[in-house]
C-alpha cells in the first residue's frame, strides 16, 4: 500500500477506532480525533512536500502530460477497465493541504461538541476520507465514488447536528447536489464512450481529441455539475442555507474544502479533458461568475445573521475560482487552484470564528451583538484578519488569488472576445469594494461600538483548542499570502498539461 | 539609468547602508511582529520603547543611505536609480513577474528621511500622549505596522510592491483611526476612511493591470531591440518611466479618445486622489481625525496622505510623456486647494481645520505636479519640495494640537484660549509651524511655496497661479485663526483655566519639529531631486514670486488679526452676513459628505443590495423550492397506486408482464 | 411405443392450465396460506416447463431435472421465508385476510 493509499485509508481507520470506542468516553474519542486529524494533516504536508520535490526537478517548457507522483494503478472492474488509480500532482498535494488543515481544526472547533459526539466525528472523518479520495483518484469513476462518499455524510451532519431549518436546508443541499452529480455523471458517461477507449483512466482520457458535438454538450453539463458545489450563479442557493443550519465543524469542512471540489473538477475534468467546449463556453460561464462575484457580494451586504453573511461572501469568493478558470489561461487558473486554497483557509477560520462566538454569545444576529472587541479581543483580533484576507488585503492570501484572477482576466485568451473578458474583469473587480463594505460592516456590528448588552459582559475565556484552530488558519493565510511561491511554485507545473490541452502557452 | 550604477549594483560594491535598505522597512515589521506577537501578549511594559527603538534604526539606515547615495553621486549631477535587495517575489508567467526590492534614487531618500523622521518623533510623542492608554501596546503595534508599510511603499521598484504597501497603509490607518473602537464615531470614520480609499483603489489596481499587461505585451519587443536596460520586469518603475516603452505605447491605437498611455495613468491618478483626499474622494480626511492625534500626525498629515503625491512623482515621466494626466492632477490639485481651504476657514474643530489645511496643501503639491512637464519640471522639484517641509510643520501642527488637546479635552478651538501662557512650548512650536505653513520668509513653507507659484506660472498656467496665489492668503488666514483663538486672549473654559505643559517626552519632539520647520525650506531640493540640471538649477529667492506671496501672506495674517484678536465678534457677524447663505454651505463642506451619503445608503444600500438579497431569497431561491414542490405533488399523487394491496400489486406485475410480453412480442414480430 | 403420444403441446397446455390456476389463485384468495399454495402451483407449472423442454431439446441429457430440484429447493427456501413471514402475522391478525394488511398504502 502506498502512502497516498494510506492517505485514504486513515480517516477511515480514525474512523474505525472511534467506531470501537463508546460513546460516553467523550475524552477518549476527542482524543482519537485528534490524533488521527493530525496524523492526516501531517501525511497530507508530507506528500505535499515530496509532490513539491518531484515537480521542482521538471522542466516547465516541455511539459505536455500530466505527471502523477505517488502513482498507484491496479485493475478493479476489468471488464468495464475501472481502475484504483491514485496519485498526486500539485494540484492535488494543495488540496490534500487544504484538507488536512481543514479537518485538523475543525475537529479542534468541534472540541466542546455534547451531542452524539461518536457518530459525529465518525461521519465527519468518513466525508474527509471522500474528499481526499476525490482529490487523489485520476480514474474518473473512483472519482465519482469518492464523490458521493464526500456529499452523501453532509446530508445526516446538518440533518441531525444542525440548528434552524436543519431538515429543510439539508435536504435542499443533497438535492441540488445530486442533481449536480447527474450533470457530471451524463459528462463522464460522454467522454467514456466518446473517447473510444472506453476508459476512466484520466491520463488515458487526456490525450484524446473528442469530437465537437460531444464537447458542446458535455462540457457544460460537467461544468454545471461541478458548478452546482461550487456555487456557480443561480445554482448556488443551497450555499447559504447549507451553511446557516450546520454545525460549526461542519460549515468548516463543507466551505472550507467540499465546495472546492467543484472548482478542482471543473478544472481537472472539465477543462482538461473538453478544451474545445471550454472555449465555447467560456464567456457565458464568465458572465455567470461575474455575477457571482458581484451579486454575491451585493448580497452580503445586507444579512443579518452572521452565517448567512459569510455564505454569501462564500458565494461571491468562490466565484473568483470559476471566473479564474473561465478566463483560460495560466494566471486565471493559478488563481483559481490559490483562491481555492485561500478561500478554504479563510472560510474555515470565519466558521470556526462564528462558532466561537456563537457558543458564547447564543446568536448569531448581527443587531444584537455590538462591542464584543472588548470581551473577546482574541476572536475579535482573529475575526478582523479573516475579514481583511476576505477584502483581499495584501499580506494575506485572498489577495495573491484575486490578483492572479484578475490578471489572468485581464490579459484574456486567444479565443474568447478579449474586449468582453476585459469588460466583466472590470466589473468584477468592483467586487473589492462591495467586499470591503460588507466585511467591515459586518466586523463593526459585532465587534466595535460600545458593548451595550449586560449578558455579554462575562463570557467564557477563549479555549487552548480554539487558540491552536484559529492560530493555524491565520498562520496559513499569512504564510501564503507573505510567500505565495509556496504556492504557486507547487501548482504551476501541473497546470501546464491542463493549458497544453487548450492549445495555449500562456 | 546610466549603465554603470548597475554594473556597481550587481557586483555588490554598494556601501553597505544602500544594500541593506531592505532592512529599513524589515525592522518596523520586526517590531510589529515581536511586538503583536511576544512583548503585547506577555504585557511587557517597555513595549512602546521598544517600538520606538526599531523606527530610531530605520532613521540612522536611511540617514546612512542618504549619506552614502549622495556620496557616490554628488548633488547636482545626474542621479541613477539603483535597485537593491531584490527578490522574485511573485512570478506569474514566463515573462512576467514582480519582485520586491527596494528602489534607491533621490525621490525615494526624501521620502524615506520624511516617513523615518516624522515616524520616530511621533512614536517618541506618542509615548507620553498615549502613557494613560490602557490600549496603548495594541497602539504601538499598528503603528509599527503602520511604519513598515509606508517605508515599504516608499522602496517599492515596482507598481505591485507600491499596491501592496498601499493597501497595507490603508488598513493600517484604519485599524488606527478606529483605535477607540468602543466610540461609534470612531468606527464609522474607520470605516469610511478604508472604503473611500478602497474606492480609489480600485482606480490603482486597474491602472496595475493594464500597465502589467501593456510592459508585458512590449517588452520582449523592447528589449529585442536594445531599447531598454536587461533584467527589467513588466511593472518595474525603471521599465514604466523609460522613453522607449512610451513611445511605444504611445504608437498603439488609443481607446475611446485616450491613448493607452493615458489611460492606466488615469485610473493610477484616481487611486492617488483617493489616497491624497482629492475632491471629490477627500471626504475620509477630515472624519479620519478621530483617531488619537498623533496617528493624524503621522498618516493623515506627513506620510500616508502624500503616497498619491509620491505615485505621481514616482511615475512623473511616464505622466509627462502622457500629458493629459497631468493636466487632470493640476485641475484636481487647484481645485482641492482653493475649496479645502476656503472650507477650512469655517471650521471649529481644531483637528478638522488642520485636515482641512492637509487636503488644501496636498492639493498644492498636486497642482505643482500638474503644473509641470517633461521640458519644464521645476514642478515635480516643487511638490516634492513642499510634500519635504510640509510633513515637518503639519504634523508640528497636529502634534501641537494634540498637545493641547491632551490639556484642554475638547477639540473645539472656542473652548480654548489663553493657551498661549500655559504650555509655552507648545505654544512656540505652533506658532513657527503656523508662519511656516503661511509662508513666511525664512521659514520652510516660504521656500517650496515660493518653487510652486514659480513652476506654475513659468510653465504658462496663469489661471492655476491665481489660484494657487488665492491659497496662499488663505491659508495664513485660517492658520492664523485658529492660533489666535486657541492661544490668544484669555481662557473660555474651565478645562483651558487648567491647561498645564506637556511632559518633555512630548515637547521634545515639537521642538525638534519646530526646528526642521525652520530649516528644512533651505536645503537646494533642485540639485538633490530636480530632473532637469540642465537650466532650472539655480535656487535662491525670485522676487517675482516672493514679493505676491509673501504678500499674500500677509494680507491673510492681518484679517485674521483683524477679526480675532480680542473680541470681535461683531465684526465677524458682519462678514457672515455679507456672505449669507454661501456661509453656511460652506460651514457645512458643501454638502459633499451629504451627497455620497445619499449614494451610498439610499442607492447602493436600499436601491441594490436590498433588492439581490431580496431576489436570491425569494427569485432564485423560490425557483428551487418550486422545484422540489413540483416533485414532492408528483410523488404524492402517485402514491396512490401503492394501495397495500397485495392482490393489486399482483395484478399490476401480471399486467406489466403482459405488456412487456406483447410489445416484445409486436417488436420481434416485426423483423 | 406410446399408448397416447404426448408432444410439446401438452406440455405447454399442462403449464398454462397450472400456471393460470396459481395466477387466478393469487388473484383471487384472501388468505394468506391460499396465496403460499398458488405462488406454488405457478412455481411448480415452471419447473415442469423447464423440465419438458429441456427433455425435448436435449434427450438424454440430465439439465432438465437437476434445474427443477433447484427449483425444489428455491421453493421449499421460499416457503421457509413466506411461513416466517406468516407465522407471527398470523398471531397478530388471526384472519389471515391479506386483504386485511394494508399498513404500508401510500
Amino acid at each position: 500500500m502506498g502512502p497516498v493509499s494510506f492517505l485514504l485509508a486513515l480517516p477511515l481507520l480514525t474512523a474505525l477506532a472511534l467506531l470501537l470506542t463508546p460513546g460516553h468516553q467523550a475524552e477518549r474519542l476527542r482524543g482519537i480525533s485528534f490524533v488521527g486529524s493530525l496524523a492526516q494533516l501531517l501525511l497530507s504536508l508530507g506528500l505535499a512536500w515530496g509532490t513539491w520535490q518531484a515537480e521542482s526537478g521538471l522542466s516547465m517548457d516541455g511539459l505536455r502530460d500530466t505527471q502523477l507522483h505517488f502513482m498507484e494503478r491496479l485493475s478493479w472492474f476489468p471488464s468495464l477497465k475501472i481502475q484504483y488509480l491514485v496519485g498526486l500532482d500539485g494540484i492535488s498535494a494543495s488540496m490534500l493541504v487544504l484538507t488536512g488543515i481543514i479537518i485538523f481544526t475543525a475537529v479542534l472547533a468541534s472540541w466542546q461538541m455534547q451531542e452524539r459526539l461518536k457518530e459525529f466525528f465518525v461521519l465527519l472523518f468518513l466525508l474527509v476520507a471522500g474528499v481526499f479520495g476525490v482529490f487523489v483518484s485520476f480514474d474518473l469513476f473512483l472519482f465519482l465514488v469518492f464523490y458521493e462518499i464526500a456529499v452523501l455524510p453532509m446530508y445526516l451532519l446538518i440533518g441531525v447536528w444542525g440548528t434552524g431549518k436543519r431538515r429543510y436546508s439539508a435536504m435542499k443541499l443533497t438535492l441540488m447536489l445530486l442533481l449536480g452529480s447527474a450533470g457530471i455523471i451524463a459528462g463522464f458517461l460522454g467522454v467514456y464512450y466518446g473517447s473510444g477507449l472506453q476508459t476512466f483512466d484520466l491520463l488515458a482520457l487526456g490525450r484524446v481529441d473528442y469530437a465537437p458535438a460531444l464537447q458542446h454538450w458535455a462540457f457544460p453539463a460537467i461544468f454545471i455539475g461541478f458548478g452546482v458545489i461550487g456555487a456557480l450563479y443561480p445554482f448556488h442557493t443551497w450555499s447559504p442555507d447549507g451553511h446557516a443550519s450546520a454545525p460549526t465543524g461542519v460549515s468548516m469542512l463543507h466551505a472550507g474544502v467540499l465546495m472546492k471540489l467543484g472548482g478542482y473538477g471543473a478544472l481537472r475534468i472539465g477543462i482538461y479533458l473538453l478544451p474545445e467546449g471550454a472555449k465555447e463556453w467560456a464567456l457565458v460561464f464568465l458572465a455567470l461568475t461575474t455575477v457571482n462575484i458581484v451579486y454575491g457580494s451585493l448580497g452580503a451586504i445586507r444579512q443579518r445573521d452572521l452565517k448567512y453573511f459569510t455564505a454569501y461572501s462564500s458565494v461571491s469568493h468562490c466565484g473568483f475560482i470559476l471566473f479564474g478558470l473561465c478566463t483560460l489561461n495560466l494566471m486565471g487558473f493559478k488563481g483559481a487552484v490559490i483562491q481555492m486554497f485561500s478561500h478554504g483557509i479563510m472560510t474555515g477560520l470565519f466558521f470556526g470564528l462564528i462558532g466561537m462566538v456563537y457558543g458564547r454569545t447564543h446568536t448569531r444576529i448581527l443587531d444584537e451583538m455590538g462591542g464584543l472587541g472588548r470581551v473577546m479581543p482574541w476572536l475579535a483580533v482573529s475575526f478582523y484578519i479573516g475579514g481583511l484576507a476576505s477584502l483581499g488585503l495584501p499580506g494575506l492570501a485572498g489577495f495573491i488569488a484575486e490578483f492572479h484572477v484578475f490578471l489572468g482576466g485581464f490579459f484574456g485568451n486567444p479565443w474568447t472576445s478579449q474586449t468582453v473578458t476585459r469588460s466583466l474583469t472590470v466589473i468584477a473587480t468592483a467586487s473589492i469594494v462591495v467586499t470591503a463594505v460588507y466585511v467591515l460592516r459586518g466586523l463593526a456590528k459585532v465587534f466595535q461600538g460600545p458593548q451595550t448588552n449586560p449578558a455579554f459582559a462575562d463570557l467564557p475565556a477563549v479555549r487552548w483548542n480554539e487558540k491552536l484552530a484559529t492560530g493555524i488558519l491565520i498562520a496559513v493565510l499569512a504564510g501564503v499570502g507573505l510567500f505565495p511561491r509556496l504556492l504557486t511554485d507547487l501548482i504551476t507545473p501541473s497546470l501546464l498539461p491542463i493549458l497544453a490541452r487548450l492549445g495555449g502557452t500562456s | 539609468m546610466t549603465a554603470a550604477p548597475e554594473m556597481l549594483a550587481q557586483s555588490g560594491r554598494l556601501p553597505f547602508a544602500l544594500e541593506a535598505l531592505w532592512l529599513v522597512p524589515l525592522l518596523p515589521l520586526a517590531g510589529f511582529l515581536l511586538g503583536g506577537l511576544v512583548l503585547r501578549p506577555l504585557k511587557l511594559r517597555w513595549l512602546p520603547q521598544v517600538a520606538a527603538g526599531f523606527v530610531l534604526a530605520s532613521l540612522l539606515l536611511s540617514l546612512a543611505a542618504v549619506k552614502a547615495f549622495f556620496g557616490l553621486f554628488p548633488p547636482g549631477s545626474e542621479h541613477p536609480a539603483l535597485v537593491t535587495g531584490a527578490i522574485d517575489w511573485l512570478p506569474v508567467l514566463p515573462g512576467l513577474s514582480f519582485g520586491l526590492g527596494t528602489l534607491i534614487d533621490p525621490v525615494s531618500l526624501l521620502l524615506l528621511v520624511v516617513v523615518c523622521t516624522v515616524s520616530f518623533l511621533v512614536h517618541l510623542y506618542s509615548i507620553g500622549y498615549m502613557a494613560d492608554d490602557p490600549g496603548k501596546a495594541r497602539y504601538f503595534v499598528f503603528l509599527n505596522l503602520f511604519t513598515f508599510s509606508m517605508l515599504g511603499l516608499v522602496l517599492a521598484p515596482n507598481l505591485l510592491q507600491l499596491f501592496v504597501c498601499w493597501e497595507l497603509v490603508g488598513a493600517s490607518s484604519f485599524l488606527l483611526i478606529g483605535f477607540y473602537f468602543d466610540k461609534p464615531s470612531a468606527v464609522s470614520a474607520s470605516k469610511k476612511a478604508f472604503i473611500v480609499t478602497r474606492f480609489a483603489d480600485l482606480g490603482l489596481l486597474l491602472g496595475l493591470l493594464s500597465l502589467a499587461w501593456l510592459g508585458f505585451r512590449l517588452l520582449p519587443g523592447l528589449q529585442a531591440a536594445g531599447a531598454v536596460p536587461p533584467g527589467l520586469e513588466a511593472a518595474d518603475f525603471a521599465l514604466l518611466n523609460h522613453p522607449a516603452f512610451h513611445e511605444a505605447v504611445l504608437a498603439l491605437p488609443p481607446f475611446v479618445g485616450l491613448s493607452l498611455l493615458s489611460l492606466p495613468l488615469l485610473l493610477l491618478l484616481m487611486g492617488a486622489a483617493g489616497k491624497s483626499a482629492m475632491f471629490p474622494l477627500h471626504i475620509w480626511l477630515p472624519d479620519a481625525m478621530e483617531g488619537p492625534t498623533p496617528v493624524s500626525a503621522l498618516i493623515h498629515a506627513a506620510t500616508m496622505v502624500v503616497a498619491g503625491i509620491y505615485l505621481v512623482a514616482r511615475l512623473f515621466p511616464a505622466f509627462a510623456a502622457a500629458v493629459t494626466p497631468l493636466e487632470v492632477a493640476a485641475f484636481l490639485g487647484a481645485l482641492t486647494c482653493l475649496f479645502a481651504a476656503v472650507i477650512a476657514c469655517s471650521q471649529d474643530d481644531i483637528k478638522r481645520v488642520l485636515a482641512f489645511s492637509t487636503l488644501s496643501q496636498l492639493g498644492y503639491m498636486l497642482l505643482a505636479l500638474g503644473v509641470a512637464r517633461a521640458d519644464h519640471a521645476l514642478g515635480h522639484t516643487a511638490g516634492l519640495f513642499h510634500l519635504f517641509t510640509h510633513a515637518f510643520f503639519k504634523s508640528l501642527l497636529f502634534l501641537g494640537a494634540g498637545a493641547v488637546i491632551h490639556a484642554v479635552h475638547s477639540n473645539d478651538i472656542w473652548r480654548m484660549g489663553g493657551l498661549r501662557k500655559k504650555m509655552p512650548l507648545t505654544h512656540i512650536s505652533f506658532l513657527v509651524a503656523v508662519l511656516a505653513i503661511a509662508g513666511l520668509p525664512p521659514l520652510a513653507g516660504f521656500f517650496s511655496k515660493d518653487e510652486i507659484l514659480r513652476a506654475a506660472l513659468e510653465g504658462g498656467h496663469t489661471t492655476v497661479y491665481g489660484i494657487a496665489l488665492a491659497v496662499a492668503a488663505l491659508t495664513p488666514f485660517y492658520m492664523a485663526r485658529i492660533y489666535l483663538v486657541a492661544f490668544g486672549g484669555t481662557a473660555r473654559s474651565e478645562s483651558a483655566k487648567q491647561a498645564h505643559e506637556a511632559p518633555a517626552i512630548m515637547t521634545i519632539p515639537l521642538l525638534l519639529l519646530a526646528l526642521l520647520s525652520v530649516c528644512a525650506g533651505w536645503l537646494p531640493m533642485a540639485e538633490y531631486i530636480g530632473l532637469d540640471h540642465g537650466h532650472a538649477a539655480h535656487h535662491g529667492i525670485h522676487w517675482n514670486i516672493a514679493l505676491p506671496a509673501t504678500a499674500a501672506a500677509l494680507l491673510g495674517l492681518a484679517l485674521a488679526g483683524w477679526l480675532y484678536t480680542g473680541d470681535r465678534r461683531a465684526r465677524r457677524e458682519a462678514l457672515a452676513s455679507l456672505l449669507g447663505p454661501l456661509g453656511g454651505v460652506i460651514r457645512n463642506k458643501f454638502y459633499i459628505d451629504e451627497i455620497w451619503l445619499f449614494f451610498a445608503r439610499r442607492v447602493i444600500f436600499r436601491g441594490i443590495s436590498a433588492p439581490i438579497a431580496w431576489f436570491d431569497r425569494t427569485v432564485v431561491d423560490g425557483a428551487v423550492n418550486a422545484v422540489g414542490w413540483l416533485s414532492r405533488a408528483l410523488g404524492a399523487s402517485l402514491t396512490l397506486l401503492q394501495s397495500g394491496q397485495l392482490q393489486g400489486y399482483a395484478s399490476w406485475m401480471l399486467a406489466g408482464t403482459m405488456a412487456l410480453v406483447l410489445g416484445l412480442g409486436m417488436l420481434l414480430g416485426g423483423n | 411405443m406410446s399408448f397416447f403420444p404426448v408432444g410439446i403441446q401438452h406440455w405447454l397446455l399442462l403449464c398454462l392450465a397450472l400456471f393460470s390456476f396459481g395466477l387466478y389463485g393469487l388473484l383471487t384468495r384472501r388468505s394468506a396460506m391460499g396465496l403460499l399454495l398458488a405462488i406454488e402451483i405457478m412455481v411448480n407449472s415452471a419447473a415442469v416447463l423447464v423440465v419438458a423442454l429441456i427433455h425435448l431439446l436435449h434427450p438424454g441429457k440430465l439439465d432438465g431435472q437437476l434445474s427443477a430440484l433447484f427449483f425444489i429447493a428455491l421453493a421449499a427456501a421460499e416457503v421457509v421465508l413466506a411461513l416466517g413471514i406468516y407465522v407471527p402475522l398470523a398471531r397478530s391478525r388471526p384472519s389471515g385476510d391479506v386483504t386485511q394488511l394494508n399498513d404500508l398504502r401510500g
